[in-house]
C-alpha cells in the first residue's frame, strides 16, 4: 500500500473501508418494493401493455461519491487511472482529486462515471442496475403513493433536463429519494428499442415520431417519454456531469 | 456485385441507385448500428462513392463520430454570420467551407426580463446563418458541449465574423450554462441518409459530416434527435442560406435574415422553463424574429429611399405558419424557398409553414419606418414584429 492511499485512509477514515467490507449496502440499507403491475408509460413492445414486477431491493439515493470511493479502493481495476478507454469516454471521474479521492461533498452522487463502471460497482455488491421496468415502475409508485400531481410531475421533469433543477417533489411515502435529479440514473437495460412483433419498428428511435407509441398525449407522459428517449441517445461510456445510478438487489 | 449487402430497402432503390450499389460497401455492422444510431435505428449501408443526377451530388462518406479535446470557439467559418447578417460570397465558381457549430446550453434572454436555458447552436437562438452557394460543399464539425460552460462572448483572433456580431449587439445577453442531453444536426440544405448524418451524439462526442449544397434556398437546420418538439422549442435551430450558382437576376442594395420562431416558456422559481402543455397546444409564449421579441426594434434594419431590400426569411416553427408581410411595400419578388424556379410578383404577404423559407425583395418606396411582421397578428402580439427604418444616408 503506497502512501496516497494512506493518507487516504486517514482523510476519509477507517470507517468506510470497514462498512465497504463488512456491510454490502453501506450506511443506508436498500428499500424494498412491493410487487405489482407496472402500466407501460411508453409502448416498447406495442401488444405488452402492462406486466407483472416482483418484489425487488434498491438503493434509497443514488450512489455517493463516499460510496464510490469504498468502491475503487476495493477494486483497483475501476480507479480512473487504471480504467481502459473501451469503459468511457475520457472524462471518468474526472473531477476527483485523485484516484481515491472524491471531489465536493462525499454525500452528494457520484457523476462521471459510465455504464460499465456503474454496472460493475452494482455486481460487486451483489445487485445489479435497475431493469428499465424496475425503475419506471418505482418512479410510478414514488408518484401515485406521494399523491404527486400529473402536472407537478411533468413541470419537475421539464425543469430537471432544461436545467438540472432537482425536484423539490416531497417524498414520504417510500424513503426513496433522487427521483428527478439530482441525477439522470444508468439502467441496465436503457436502450430504446421498439419492438413490432420480432421486427424492430422503424420509427422507434427516429426523429419526432415516437409520440405515437406513449399511451396519452398528455404532459406527463411526454415527459416519462423524453426521459426514455434522452436515456437512450446515450452512449455507454459517456460520463457525463448529470450522469449518476443507484443498484437493485433480489 | 461483390458484395452483397445485409440490409436492404427495395422502396429506396431507383434508377440512379442501381448504378451505385453495385460499388456500395456494407457500412456498420446491423448490431452496432442499432447500438450507435440514435436518430433511428435502421442499419445502413453507406455508398462508397459519389454519382451526380442533373448535375447534383449524392452519395456523402459515412459520417464519423469521435472524441476530440477541443476548447476553442464553438463556431467556426468564414461564412457564418449573427442574424440578421448575412456573410457576402467574396469568392468566384464553389468552394469546400469548414463550418464548425457545436452545441452548447445557453443562458438567453428572450423578451425582457425572460431568460431560459436554451440548448443552443454556437450559444444564440436562433443559432448562426451559414451562407454558401449552390453547389458548394460542407464539411460540418459538432461537438456535443452541452455539459461544459461554454463562453461565447470571448472569441479567439481569427474567430467567425459570427462572434463580432454577437459582441456589437448582444441582445439575448449570453450566458454559458450547462445542460447534459445528446444532440444531432439536421440540415434541410442537405440531401443525405439521415440516419446516419444526423444521428444524435452523447455529451463529449463530436460528429463530422459532409453535405453538397445540391439546391438554392432559405433552410433549416435544427436538433432531430427526439423529443423534436422539445429539442427545437428550447432552441436549437437556424438557417442556412444558399445562394443560386447563377446569382438573383436583381442587384439587392442590402440582404437580411431573419428567422421566426415560437418559444413555450412558463415562469418555474426566478427563471423560466419549457411548457410542455403549451406547446402541444400551439400556444407560445412568445413569437419573435431572430429569437427576442425586440431584436429588429432596438436594432432595425436600415435602407435608403429607392433601395431595393433582400429578405431571407425562414420560419422555423416548430409549429406555427408565419404570414410575413412589411407594411408599407408589396414584395417585388418572392422566391419561394429561395428557389429562382419558383418566382412570385406583387406579394402582399408570404405564408410560409413550419420549415418554409423565402428570398423576399422589396423597394423601399420612401422615407420612413416600415415594420415587419407576421399578419397573423396574434404572433404579431407576442412579439413577430421588427422594423426597416429607411433615411437618407448620413
Amino acid at each position: 500500500m503506497g502512501l496516497p492511499t494512506v493518507q487516504f485512509l486517514g482523510v476519509v477514515g477507517w470507517g468506510l473501508l470497514m462498512a465497504w467490507a463488512t456491510d454490502a449496502h453501506a450506511t443506508e440499507p436498500p428499500v424494498t418494493v412491493p410487487e405489482g403491475t407496472f402500466e407501460h408509460a411508453v409502448l416498447l413492445d406495442r401488444d405488452v401493455q402492462t406486466e407483472w414486477v416482483d418484489t425487488f431491493r434498491v438503493d434509497p439515493r443514488p450512489v455517493s461519491r463516499a460510496d464510490y470511493a469504498a468502491f475503487v479502493q476495493a477494486h483497483p481495476a475501476w480507479r480512473r487511472s487504471a480504467l481502459a478507454g473501451l469503459f468511457q469516454d475520457g472524462g471518468y471521474l474526472k473531477h476527483w482529486h485523485s484516484d481515491l479521492e472524491p471531489n465536493g461533498e462525499p454525500d452528494a452522487p457520484v457523476v462521471h462515471v459510465s455504464w460499465y463502471a456503474a454496472r460493475a460497482y452494482c455486481q460487486a455488491r451483489e445487485g445489479a442496475l435497475p431493469t428499465l421496468v424496475q425503475w419506471e415502475y418505482l418512479a410510478n409508485l414514488w408518484r401515485t403513493l406521494n399523491e404527486h400531481s400529473d402536472e407537478d410531475y411533468a413541470n419537475a421533469v421539464f425543469a430537471w433536463y432544461g436545467e438540472q433543477r432537482p425536484t423539490a417533489l416531497r417524498d414520504e411515502a417510500l424513503g426513496v429519494s433522487g427521483f428527478i435529479g439530482p441525477v439522470n440514473e444508468w439502467l441496465e437495460d436503457y436502450q430504446l428499442l421498439l419492438g413490432n412483433g420480432d421486427q424492430i419498428d422503424f420509427g422507434g428511435g427516429s426523429c419526432g415520431d415516437t409520440g405515437r407509441l406513449i399511451a396519452r398525449y398528455d404532459s406527463a407522459h411526454y415527459a416519462t417519454l423524453l426521459r426514455y428517449q434522452m436515456r437512450s441517445n446515450i452512449s455507454p461510456e459517456t460520463t457525463a456531469s448529470n450522469q449518476g445510478f443507484r443498484c437493485v438487489y433480489p | 456485385m461483390s458484395v452483397v449487402p445485409l440490409v436492404w430497402f427495395p422502396w429506396k432503390e431507383s434508377k440512379a441507385m442501381k448504378t451505385v450499389m453495385k460499388s456500395v460497401v456494407l457500412g456498420a455492422g446491423v448490431a452496432s448500428a442499432l447500438w450507435l444510431a440514435g436518430c433511428s435505428q435502421t442499419a445502413s449501408v453507406s455508398p462508397a462513392e459519389e454519382f451526380v443526377v442533373d448535375g447534383r451530388v449524392y452519395g456523402m462518406p459515412e459520417a464519423e463520430v469521435y472524441r476530440e479535446d477541443y476548447q476553442g470557439d464553438a463556431v467556426v467559418g468564414e461564412y457564418v454570420t449573427a442574424s440578421p447578417h448575412l456573410a457576402k460570397l467574396d469568392y468566384e465558381g464553389n468552394k469546400t467551407h469548414h463550418v464548425r457549430m457545436d452545441t452548447v446550453a445557453q443562458k438567453v434572454e428572450v423578451a425582457p426580463g425572460v431568460s431560459y436555458n436554451a440548448w443552443t447552436y454556437g450559444g444564440s437562438v436562433p443559432g448562426p446563418v451559414l451562407h454558401v452557394r449552390e453547389g458548394d460543399r460542407v464539411i460540418f464539425t459538432m461537438k456535443n458541449r452541452s455539459d461544459e460552460a461554454v463562453v461565447v462572448t470571448s472569441p479567439a483572433k481569427d474567430a467567425a465574423p459570427f462572434y463580432r456580431q454577437l459582441a456589437d449587439n448582444p441582445y439575448q445577453k449570453p450566458g454559458s450554462a450547462i445542460s447534459p442531453m445528446p444532440h444531432s444536426m439536421d440540415f434541410h440544405s442537405g440531401t443525405v441518409a439521415a440516419d446516419d448524418k444526423w444521428r444524435s451524439i452523447s455529451p463529449g462526442e463530436t460528429i463530422r459530416f459532409e453535405w453538397v449544397a445540391n439546391y438554392p434556398g432559405v433552410y433549416m437546420y435544427h436538433c432531430g434527435t427526439s423529443s423534436v418538439l422539445m429539442h427545437t422549442a428550447m432552441g436549437q435551430y437556424g438557417a442556412v442560406v444558399v445562394s443560386p450558382k447563377e446569382g438573383y437576376p436583381t442587384e439587392a442594395d442590402h440582404e437580411y435574415v431573419i428567422t421566426q420562431s415560437e418559444f413555450y416558456l412558463q415562469k418555474m422559481g426566478e427563471s423560466y422553463i419549457y411548457d410542455h402543455q403549451a406547446a402541444m397546444a400551439n400556444n407560445p409564449s412568445h413569437v419573435t424574429f431572430n429569437g427576442h421579441v425586440s431584436a429588429l426594434m432596438d436594432q432595425p434594419l436600415k435602407a435608403s429611399k429607392g433601395d431595393r431590400v433582400r429578405l431571407h426569411v425562414l420560419n422555423a416553427g416548430p409549429n406555427g405558419t408565419s404570414s410575413f408581410h412589411v407594411i408599407g411595400a408589396i414584395f417585388d419578388r418572392v422566391w419561394y424557398e429561395g428557389n429562382l424556379e419558383n418566382e412570385w410578383r406583387g406579394m402582399q404577404t408570404v405564408l410560409l409553414g413550419a420549415s418554409n423559407g423565402a428570398v423576399m425583395e422589396f423597394i423601399v418606396p420612401e422615407d420612413g419606418l416600415y415594420k415587419l411582421v407576421d399578419h397573423e397578428f396574434h404572433d404579431a402580439e407576442r412579439g413577430a414584429a421588427g422594423a426597416l427604418i429607411a433615411a437618407p444616408v448620413q
